[in-house]
């Protein structure tokens, strides 16, 4: 079992691989790794309540750890009360922490 | 104690990608989290320390140079490098020698190097860890 960090700049509006990118974190999950992901840029979109992701909805209810990068939020206007369950929110200070404990990070 | 190395790889150019904030973010994290830092900018990111990048006004909005007060990514990248220093801590700089030549951008601020994906390697090799930025 290993320790994941995914940085998720991809949005599935405009970036089909955005879907392929989900599908790869709830394999990761699914096969016991320990797997956070941390929305940014653009990434973050989906995780707006009313957002239709069916990809990413899949991940909230799965044993993934979603962050989302309290700059990237407000940038786009999103409110912490606008946010799907099981996001909450987070900073890049996280990716690095992970770096720094030897997890395996990935930037999409 | 010895500090961790973290490297990273981007290559996105200075003024056309919100990655480019992200990324400077990261590397602001890391230097705060203590990490000594190497960093290998290849492609556009080449561009990132040209030392001609200047501030302009923008006329549209009726701001003179001084009031628009343009961020220039050779700024920030000295502004890293002073940070790394008042923290007694390494914050090393190479740019793609090919990747140089090829946007003219040979003239660089003090402190960021000639190199070649060789640099990256070693950079890699010797490093904790390691974050690989690829364009979209």
């Amino acid at each position: 079992m290993a320790d994941f960090f995914i940085i998720q700049s991809r949005e599935p509006f405009s970036d089909m691989q955005a879907k392929s990118d989900f599908e790869l974190i709830h394999n990761l999950a699914s096969s016991g790794n320990n797997v956070t992901v941390l929305l940014i840029q653009n990434g973050v979109l989906p995780a707006r309540r009313n957002s239709l992701s069916k990809e990413f909805d899949k991940l909230c209810y799965s044993d993934v750890n979603i962050m989302a990068d309290s700059f990237s939020l407000s940038q786009r206007e999103i409110k912490s009360t606008e946010l799907k369950m099981g996001v909450r929110i987070s900073d890049v200070k996280e990716a690095v922490s992970a770096m720094l404990l030897g997890h395996r990070v990935i930037w999409h | 104690m010895t500090n961790k190395i973290l490297t990273f790889a981007f290559m996105d150019p200075p003024f056309e990608s919100e990655q480019t904030v992200t990324f400077f973010r990261l590397l602001d994290s890391a230097l705060d989290q203590g990490a000594d830092v190497c960093v290998f900018a290849y492609e556009g990111a080449a561009a990132l320390s040209f030392v001609k990048q200047q501030q302009h006004g923008n006329s549209v909005h009726g701001r003179d140079t001084e009031t628009e007060d343009h961020p220039l990514t050779k700024n920030w990248i000295i502004a890293l490098q002073k940070k790394a220093e008042i923290n007694k801590l390494a914050f090393e700089w190479i740019n793609c020698g090919l990747c140089v030549d090829e946007r003219g951008v040979n003239e660089t601020i003090p402190g960021c190097g000639r190199g070649s994906p060789a640099d990256f390697w070693k950079y890699a090799a010797t490093s904790f860890n390691t974050l690989t930025i690829g364009t979209k």
